[in-house]
């Protein structure tokens, strides 16, 4: 398949993502084209709402890249949720209750919302590499879990009684993250997410415990006649995944909410597996992928703001863009194992 | 044989994508005919084959069935022509009897609406196995029997429809010699009653000894058609194998290992080892075997006596019963896998797709794989090191890939073979246990194969080379030993062992 092909698939794609967006806004009363073509420029509008873009295509891109590192070992972490949201427990816990020295209080919020991320992989990653238990049902599970943790505390000693809904007091202000724009204010999320995104691809392409990681997503019978430890590398990349998206949790805590939120995960577990399944996991095109799904996240809700056109629209267009290249890829693959099967013969 | 033949096949070209698969093959088959179908690996026989049977569409081209041309859109439209195909592996259904199998989905089962229909039909079977004589137990289930028996009962379904040709796709392949007798004597009384048979195969022996004409196919074209008792074999391999003929010569070959040269260093030494059959696998009993450092140890036997269940238990992936493993003067017994493959053992699986290949990753990353932790640069894999080291393996060995980081689920079966081959290449073992790695290679193919190995073993390797095809054993081992029911012969020279005997050790009908 040639770089050609695959424009073509995806262009597309793409235009049919668009033509039933097209079909939604003409069918909620607003002008079909300018409705569409609003959803790509409004987040580019004013540096207000491209900040809003850019936070959320960090989360999105670093969300995303924890679903993939499982998915190259040919794992499903459908747990990114709950990792997610124990991240991010442990970055406001840290940031309200730790009184360090100033400068290392950043470092040590997102190193507690890391680790409590990796700790709540563990379990699922633990029970499959000791009992077999399979990992899409116990890492979806575990996400209910977290739903009521976050209430507990959100709700418990931290409260922050003012507000109406359930959510924490502010962490201290030294825990914040660092700005690079004050106005609007923008803190160093999207260079954590694009460092990460390198170093993981550096991980995987260049290192063995990359190759090998990968060798167990390729073939998981051969890699282990060939010496690699399968369950452990399956393990890992859970847990690894686990604790991107516990980074994440942490990075939203302390570089834009400032405290923890009832119902701050969002829908981010499913525009991240969006993202990662139509980058394939490879690290470079998630940065694309995700960049992508965010201008269409933020653009969209946009839209309702403006015509009234339910946000949802957004997961519509990303989700017939999925399918339409899921499509181009089924018959494809028939077609070659099918031959391949023919020809070994 | 009347004139008018039962089916024609006219020009029939085919392509895949850049590779021209059949270049307008033309051939006509005839009522009652055997009609034996030549070629080495990826001449196109089994494309032609998948044509007849509405498996591929023809890119161009037309068939006639008795005159009337005919377009196959699937395997169901050939059927109603009275076109059958059994293909090398068997396509039976599992927990149903060999009976059941037989009437399964038949038209005569479909017109019956009783709750008795079995009962009906078990009359027309039974007076079927009666008139072609074919011997078969109805009521086993498919997996009690052999696979010898399993391809009877695939005919028997065939000819229950009304097979009017029978396409058998290497037939030979998987049965074991006295299966081979009876699947002669089957086809002899089919044709009788006026069935045409294509026997599609690359063992010139077989396709010689029961066809009444042999059409060659070589790089997609209709080479030329042969008479019984009208050629000689010789213009047989030439049309098979064009001029190359000559340099493959089997004397030639054979005397290129120098039997005597072996070192006597004991490498490994097997004593009264006895294997976990695991889940349905075979019992290996009481195995005794010494090998020495730098020879190719051979053990041919029929496909499912052992081999499997021995190489695994050698490398260390199945569980000791009885009996020890001693290797480089060490007990290594109780230790696991890849610490034996640390020590300098290296296996190359029988099942290349599910137990070697990497589909994803590229042709380079497959090579290392078994010893990618040595490869390093600092903190991080060579990647400059490892594709020179694979460019150099893929100029070698002749490995037909657009570069080295090509994925290597899009090379053919003949290369993804010679990628596993490198990657023993590359692990310089100390003994090498490989299985069954020029099956389904093509003549070249597997002669570059051979040499590969007897460099390594000139170099000092030990190689136990576990294959079903005794001419290959015998051509290239030092010493052979016969694998059947899960014991091992002793091992003879090979110049000591002759072909006659060795058939014999292999099916059961001499013991040592």
């Amino acid at each position: 398949m040639g770089l050609g092909e695959s424009l073509i698939k995806y262009s597309v794609s793409l235009l049919l993502a668009f033509l039933a967006a097209m079909i939604i806004i003409s069918l909620s009363g607003s002008d079909p084209l300018s409705g569409v073509a609003s959803i790509i420029t409004i987040p580019f509008s004013n540096p207000d709402i491209l900040s809003l873009l850019i936070q959320k295509f960090s989360t999105i891109l670093l969300m995303s890249l924890a679903f993939s590192i499982s998915l190259k070992a040919y794992r499903f972490n459908v747990g990114i949720e709950g990792q997610f949201l124990l991240g991010a427990i442990g970055a406001a816990v840290t940031g309200i209750l730790v009184n360090a020295p100033p400068i290392l209080m950043p470092t040590l919020v997102l190193i507690a919302g890391l680790s409590l991320g990796a700790l709540w992989a563990s379990i699922p990653a633990y029970l499959l590499y000791k009992f077999g238990v399979n990992e899409i049902v116990s890492t979806l599970l575990m996400n209910f879990i977290s739903f009521y943790l976050v209430d507990l505390i959100a709700t418990g000693g931290l409260r922050d009684t003012a507000a109406g809904h359930p959510m924490t007091i502010p962490i201290r202000i030294e825990a914040a993250l660092p700005t690079i724009v004050t106005s609007p204010r923008m803190s160093i999320m999207p260079v954590i997410a694009v460092i990460m995104v390198l170093g993981i691809g550096l991980f995987l392409y260049r290192t063995v415990a990359g190759y090998e990681l990968r060798a167990s997503g390729s073939n998981k019978k051969a890699s282990y006649i060939y010496g690699i430890n399968v369950k452990f590398r399956e393990t890992f990349s859970i847990i690894l995944g686990g604790a991107l998206a516990g980074l994440a949790g942490a990075m939203e805590v302390s570089g834009l909410h400032m405290r923890l939120i009832s119902g701050m995960q969002s829908n981010y577990i499913l525009v991240a597996i969006l993202a990662a399944l139509l980058a394939r996991g490879e690290p470079v095109w998630l940065v694309i992928a995700s960049m992508g799904i965010s201008v269409v996240e933020v653009g969209s809700a946009a839209l309702q703001r403006t015509s009234g056109v339910p946000s949802e629209l957004g997961l519509v267009i990303e989700g017939v863009l999925l399918l339409v290249i899921l499509t181009f890829e089924i018959p494809k693959f028939l077609r070659r194992s099918f031959v391949k099967e023919v020809s070994l013969r | 044989m009347s004139n008018e033949p039962f089916i024609r096949i006219v020009n029939i070209h085919k392509n895949f994508g850049q590779v021209q698969a059949l270049k307008g093959i033309s051939l006509d088959i005839y009522s009652g005919e055997i009609l034996g179908l030549l070629g080495e690996n990826g001449a196109g026989k089994t494309t032609l084959m998948n044509i007849l049977f509405g498996l591929y569409k023809p890119d161009a081209g037309e068939i006639y069935v008795e005159g009337e041309k005919k377009f196959f859109r699937s395997p169901s439209d050939a059927i109603k022509s009275g076109i059958f195909m059994v293909h090398q592996h068997f396509k039976l259904v599992k927990g149903y009897t060999a009976f059941e199998n037989i009437i399964m989905g038949s038209e005569q089962a479909r017109k019956i609406y009783s709750p008795r229909w079995r009962e009906k039909l078990r009359p027309l079977v039974e007076s079927m196995i009666a008139t072609y004589g074919i011997r078969i137990n109805l009521d086993s289930r498919v997996e009690q029997l052999s696979l010898g028996e399993q391809q009877r009962v695939e005919i028997l379904r065939a000819l229950f429809r009304g097979a009017k040709l029978l396409i058998l796709d290497e037939p030979t392949t998987n049965i074991s010699p006295q299966d081979i007798e009876i699947l002669e004597k089957i086809l002899m009384s089919l044709k009788k009653a006026g069935i045409s048979i294509i026997f599609v195969s690359h063992k010139l022996r077989e396709v010689v000894s029961i066809s009444d004409r042999i059409a060659v196919l070589r790089k997609g074209e209709l080479i030329k058609i042969f008479r019984r008792g009208e050629y000689e074999e010789r213009s047989l391999l030439e049309a098979m194998f064009g001029n190359i003929v000559e340099a493959l010569s089997d004397n030639e070959y054979k005397y290129s290992i120098n039997p005597h040269e072996t070192d006597r260093e004991i490498l490994l030494e097997l004593r009264d080892l006895s294997c976990d059959p695991g889940d349905g696998g075979v019992q290996v009993r009481d195995v005794n075997l010494l090998i020495y450092k730098g020879e190719i140890l051979g053990i041919a036997g029929v496909a499912g006596n052992g081999q499997k269940e021995l190489a695994e238990c050698i490398i260390g992936l199945r569980k000791v019963l009885k009996g020890s493993i001693i290797a480089f003067g060490e007990d290594i017994t109780h230790i696991d896998h890849r610490e034996r493959m640390r020590k300098g053992m290296f296996y190359i699986p029988e099942d290349r797709l599910a137990e070697g290949l990497l589909p994803s990753m590229s042709v380079a990353e497959n090579m290392i794989l078994g010893i990618h932790r040595k490869i390093f640069k600092g903190f991080f894999l060579d990647n400059s090191k490892i594709n020179e080291m694979a460019q150099k393996m893929i100029e070698t060995l002749g490995i037909k890939t657009s570069s080295p980081l090509a994925a290597a689920g899009s090379l053919s079966g003949g290369n993804i073979q010679k990628t596993l081959i490198a990657r023993a290449i590359a692990a310089k073992p100390k003994i090498l246990i490989a299985h069954n790695i020029t099956r389904g290679l093509d003549i070249l193919t597997t002669r570059s194969v051979h040499r590969i190995l007897r460099e390594m073993c000139n170099e000092g390797t030990a190689i136990i080379l576990i294959s079903d095809d005794l001419d290959e054993v015998l051509q290239i081992s030092h010493r052979v030993s016969i694998i059947y029911k899960g014991r091992l012969s002793i091992p003879l020279r090979s110049e000591m062992l002759d072909r006659e005997k060795a058939v014999m050790l292999m099916t059961g009908i001499e013991n040592t």
